[in-house]
């Protein structure tokens, strides 16, 4: 072999070797797809909006379980009933021990039949007149008359639906689907997750250049 | 070699003579040449702004004729079912007359569980990979208003936490907003219902308005966003919430899709507690108006004269 055709065969495999590489690139022979990292879905309770917890009414709108209601299936129409209180003013419970009590400043709402009605146990009361479960707003109102202007307004509360009247109807919750009656703060939730800490954690580390 | 040869230096050289050798590495360059042009152009085929002559030739929002915006949605319900196998329904829902939207936070009731920021993800079909949120939940101690105490990755057991309260940030919607005045463009402008929205087949992705905002509403898609198609929501608009491109900004906008079609948005009606109130300004009668007309109502930075249309409040 002589030196031009060594030379001629050394050009055509370096041309040849482009060659191939220039496919491999178009074709990326050797490239690995990166990993496609899975898309965090968002968990549906934390985009429920349904009501935190359920009242007479809803009950009844939805068909379900209001035996709770029913004082009569246990008292008798005819007793009249006595509270029992320990000595910081707590009532002492019997049958209701599931009730939590915690309505006003120092328990200083600490007795049954401010609310309900002493004779009729399936009523409400007011010092004015009796009402039904389903008009329980009403007896809120008696004492927080500020607060239920607001409501009346939609200024307090929840609202859904439109805000355009004319072009959709507005549901506004009830006082007692928010607050349980007998222990009215607003219950504490599990919060949904941090923002994506990607960033934040780089932040953390450069936080160095303040010391 | 023969014995009759010229001297050494008049010798042809050995093996090949500087032409043929010339030409031949001449054709190794110029293959070389194809190969490195052909391995630059290789990432030209996951470009997508180009994917369509339409697209690249669209007009500008306010520019285009009844007839371009109804080939543009449907251009865009094209693009959308190919990608995530749903047909989506895009709109342009144009502002209202005698319509100002405002927004009002209390304070005293925002318990901080972060309900919003997840509807608004789920509304707007923001990306779940990378994670991208229009409303920041911040975490602040009592009695005090600085920002810089503010905390937004807490994640205790349960909310509220003692001796703290909860303060959601998103865009205030202002009606002098400095994120309108720097974009070169006109990709951003503010509505007559107060509204300022995004044009994403406009925007360049410089940024700018991103800077400008004191209140860190506008997000940067530095990839393409990755929406789960369980969660995409087919009730889209052009200028709301449908999938946007990589390289644009995007911010929250009121949920378009739903306030301008009459119906509250979606962080308001998800809030477990009713911190959340939205109406129109201009109606007497609204939510808004008797919150302004009643409440200790004040602005965030205020002093900045962005003068916001989102109103934080007290009434505890």
């Amino acid at each position: 072999m002589t030196e031009s055709t060594k030379t001629t065969a050394v050009l055509i495999t370096l041309a040849g070797l482009f060659f191939a590489l220039a496919i491999g690139f178009v074709v990326r022979a050797w490239t690995r797809e990166p990993e496609v990292p899975v898309i965090v879905m968002v968990d549906r309770k934390f985009v429920d909006t349904s009501p935190v917890r359920m009242n007479y009414a809803a009950l009844l709108a939805a068909d379900e379980d209001t035996s709770d209601f029913s004082c009569y299936a246990c008292h008798r129409r005819d007793e009249k009933i006595e509270l029992e209180f320990d000595e910081l003013g707590k009532i002492i419970f019997e049958e209701h021990d599931y009730i939590t009590f915690n309505h006003g400043l120092a328990y200083e709402n600490n007795y049954c039949f401010h609310c309900h009605d002493h004779e009729q146990l399936d009523q409400l009361r007011t010092p004015f007149r009796t009402l039904s479960f389903e008009e329980s707003n009403l007896l809120c109102a008696s004492c927080h008359g500020s607060v239920y202007k607001d409501w009346e307004r939609g200024v307090h509360g929840r609202t859904s639906g439109y805000w355009n009247l004319a072009m959709g109807e507005q549901a506004r919750l009830d006082c007692t689907q928010c607050h349980d009656p007998h222990n009215p703060g607003f219950p504490s939730l599990e919060p949904a997750p941090a923002p994506n800490s990607l960033h934040n954690r780089i932040i953390i580390q450069e936080s160095h250049y303040d010391e | 070699m023969s014995d009759h040869a010229p001297p050494d230096n008049l010798q042809k050289p050995r093996g090949m003579d500087r032409r043929s050798f010339l030409r031949a590495s001449a054709g190794a360059t110029v293959m070389a040449g194809v190969a490195a042009v052909a391995a630059s152009l290789a990432p030209l085929r996951e470009l997508s702004a180009f994917s369509s002559v339409d697209k690249f030739l669209q007009s500008h929002y306010k520019e285009m004729s009844p007839e371009e915006m109804e080939r543009v949605l449907k251009r865009i319900e094209g693009e959308v079912a190919r990608e995530y196998g749903v047909r989506p329904h895009v709109r342009d829902y144009k502002a209202m007359d005698g319509v100002e939207f405002v927004y009002a936070l209390n304070l005293s009731a925002c318990i901080g569980c972060r309900r919003c920021v997840n509807a608004c993800v789920v509304e707007n079909n923001q990306s779940g990979d990378p994670s991208l949120e229009y409303i920041r939940v911040l975490k602040m101690p009592n009695g005090t208003l600085d920002m810089t105490q503010g905390d937004h990755n807490y994640e205790p057991e349960s909310v509220p936490e003692e001796g703290f309260f909860y303060m959601p940030v998103q865009c205030h919607q202002c009606a002098n907003p400095p994120c309108v005045k720097v974009c070169p463009v006109n990709a951003t402008w503010e509505e007559k219902d107060g509204i300022t929205v995004i044009d994403y087949d406009w925007c360049i992705g410089c940024r700018y308005c991103q800077a400008a905002c004191p209140y860190f509403a506008r997000r940067f898609n530095f990839k393409k966003p990755r929406i789960p198609k369980e969660q995409l929501n087919p009730n889209m608009s052009y200028l709301g919430n449908r999938p946007r491109p990589a390289g644009v900004v995007e911010k929250c906008h009121f949920c378009i899709q739903r306030t301008r079609a009459g119906k509250y948005p979606a962080c308001l009606e998800v809030c477990p507690t009713g911190a959340r109130k939205f109406g129109n300004i201009l109606d007497p009668e609204s939510e808004v108006s008797h919150i302004l007309k009643e409440k200790r109502v004040f602005v965030l930075k205020e002093d900045m004269g962005t003068l916001p249309r989102f109103f934080y409040y007290m009434d505890r």
